[in-house]
């Protein structure tokens, strides 16, 4: 009695090179962020810190491209807070006050990466196993001494109808991968800095303007103030 | 994209979300918590436009790098 292949059918994953298909779209946005984030400090360097003049006078590049050794003073912005208040003799007034913060404060630096990855694979297995039981030639006692096995990855027909005396199997395999990345939050360093900022912003009254006079005069008695 | 930002409010700590693009055009933005107002100062305005006119560049160079790319 020949021996025949008789072992169950499993798919071959192991035979398709997955972690390379599944890691290659992520690390080509994995890059495509880092480049941005590069690009962006880039920028926050160029137009949102000033260089002190402490550094090193060839312009020496650091790690992140900015001038290594020297103080960077980040830019600051004015805006204006007018804000409608009520004095002790109960007049109503609108205050203006001037106030700073850093220029990077306005910039959506974070809106820059990569939003979301989807990856969506279907992988289809086929295995198409015969087992003949039949005499090779008729009128004989020979017998084929092994199975006929194929393979294939991917299969768009289905295997014929059993033929009389053998017998079929087929194994339908499907993988689906379904991968998302989210927003990028700011680096801690950064959220941390803006923190410090938000706190340590110091309103400066500059103006006062009666309401009254507001609405009644052209001569509107303003008071300016240089607190700092 | 959203391309909203926020500052707290210097009066009561508020968040005051507003629209960087609409701020260096002179808009108002009102602080829900205690009704003030800010708007961007007039001395820097043309500031805060150039440096958005660089990012907004730099942003549409990755878009073309990415397009590119594909």
């Amino acid at each position: 009695m020949p021996a025949f292949k008789t072992g169950r059918f499993r798919p071959r994953y192991e035979s398709i090179p997955l972690a390379g298909i599944i890691s290659a779209p992520l690390i080509a946005a994995a890059d495509a962020n880092a480049a941005m984030s590069r690009q962006q400090a880039q920028f926050l360097l160029d137009f949102c810190f000033a260089k002190g003049n402490d550094g090193p006078e060839d312009g020496g590049q650091g790690d992140g491209g900015g001038p290594s050794g020297a103080t960077m003073t980040p830019v600051m912005i004015s805006f204006t807070l007018s804000k409608l208040v009520t004095d002790d003799d109960g007049q109503a007034q609108v205050v203006t006050v001037r106030f700073e913060v850093p220029l990077l404060t306005i910039i959506p630096i974070s809106s820059l990466a990569v939003e979301s990855v989807t990856l969506s694979y279907t992988l289809q297995v086929t295995s198409h196993t015969v087992r003949r039981t039949e005499p090779l030639l008729p009128g004989t006692d020979e017998k084929p001494d092994e199975s006929v096995e194929l393979s294939a990855r991917i299969s768009h027909e289905k295997p014929e109808a059993n033929a009389p005396n053998s017998r079929t199997t087929s194994a339908h395999s499907t993988l689906a991968v379904n991968i998302k990345a989210g927003q990028l939050p700011l680096p801690t360093g950064l959220t941390a800095m803006l923190d410090l900022y938000s706190k340590a912003m110091c309103p400066i009254e500059t103006t006062t303007t009666k309401v009254s006079q507001i609405a009644g005069a052209n001569d509107v008695d303003s008071t300016t103030d240089t607190v700092s | 994209m959203s391309t909203q930002q926020q500052i707290p409010c210097p009066d009561c700590g508020t968040p005051i979300y507003f629209d960087p693009y609409a701020l260096v055009t002179g808009q108002q933005f009102k602080c829900s918590g205690c009704q003030a107002v800010i708007s961007l100062a007039m001395d820097s305005r043309s500031q805060v436009q150039e440096a958005m006119q660089k990012f907004d560049t730099m942003k549409q160079d990755l878009m073309k790098q990415k397009t590119e790319h594909r």
